[in-house]
């Protein structure tokens, strides 16, 4: 139907190879959501970050 | 098994109208439209009905309500178009729909960018619409809730999904650029430990608000008074 993948299609491809950085991430902050402010999980943000930005790369 | 025509026989006239020509017309192609009279009516502002009073049998809606800014209003406006003792019926995204997504959303940008922005429209809650009926004029209430909840891969696939649905703007109006895909990565990560299934999908509430509503008219029944009922219902569906 699409002739041709949409960015968030390219997206969400990179990102499923990230599921365990992403559930790291997701573990930190709701590990004690109530109090999330800016950068509380920087540190694993920028792994999930890195894994995507390596996989979108990869794809090429 | 009792053979009944179709129900588009016994339909004499029917409008449909919509603010969007593209979602109106989007099965004028279909066989059906031959086999009953359908106009089509793209309205220039989907808070003003331009029809008289006392016009319809009937009004539907399904699905659209959540997109009026002035409910009230627009809930009086049918009224007035129904001819007296003629029901109203409507479905309406409502309270919880998209929780998961509202809140998974918050942490993200919280997190990521240091506050929040609303990114799923205010939405009403079911206790509102008996009240927003009433208010309206409308007579013999009933509302009910159903919750659906559709199971996704992953947040990006439901967010398509949104889109097509016409629901999207909120979400995926705004330009992916650095700042929102990393909202959007962060957010993948969150919602799926905050409400993801065993399996490894997610899951996403649409609570649909369903009314009736009757424009008040000649004989229709009125609700009898409380405390006036005189046979135990318990005696009626425990009885036989």
């Amino acid at each position: 139907m699409q002739q041709k993948t949409r960015p968030i299609q390219r997206f969400a491809q990179a990102v499923s190879k990230c599921t365990a950085e992403a559930s790291v991430y997701g573990k930190c902050i709701v590990a004690d959501y109530n109090s999330v402010h800016k950068d509380k999980c920087v540190n694993e943000f920028m792994k999930l970050k890195n894994c995507y930005l390596a996989a979108a790369k990869g794809r090429k | 098994m009792p053979v009944s025509p179709p129900l588009s026989q016994k339909i004499g006239s029917l409008v449909a109208a919509d603010s969007s020509e593209t979602l109106l017309h989007r099965d004028a192609d279909l066989p059906f439209n031959s086999e009953l009279k359908l106009t089509r009516h793209v309205l220039a502002d989907e808070e003003t009905l331009p029809w008289d009073s006392n016009t319809f049998d009937m009004v539907l809606s399904s699905l659209s309500l959540h997109w009026i800014n002035d409910l009230p209003g627009v809930l009086a406006q049918v009224n007035n178009i129904l001819k007296p003792d003629a029901p109203f019926i409507g479905a309406m995204l409502g309270g919880d729909t998209l929780f998961e997504l509202r809140t998974s959303l918050q942490l993200a940008e919280q997190e990521r960018r240091g506050g929040i922005s609303p990114h799923v429209s205010p939405l009403a809650d079911t206790r509102d619409v008996g009240g927003l009926l009433g208010k309206a004029g409308f007579k013999m209430l009933t509302v009910d809730v159903e919750d659906i909840v559709v199971d996704y891969p992953d947040t990006f696939a439901l967010m398509q999904d949104l889109q097509a649905m016409g629901e999207g703007n909120a979400v995926l109006g705004r330009e992916m650029g650095a700042i929102g895909r990393d909202v959007l990565l962060a957010n993948e990560g969150i919602y799926r430990e905050l409400h993801g299934n065993e399996d490894g999908t997610i899951p996403a509430t649409f609570r649909v608000i369903h009314m009736i509503g009757w424009k008040e008219g000649g004989d229709q029944p009125q609700p009898l008074k409380r405390g006036s009922g005189e046979v135990n219902l318990k005696d009626i569906l425990e009885g036989q």
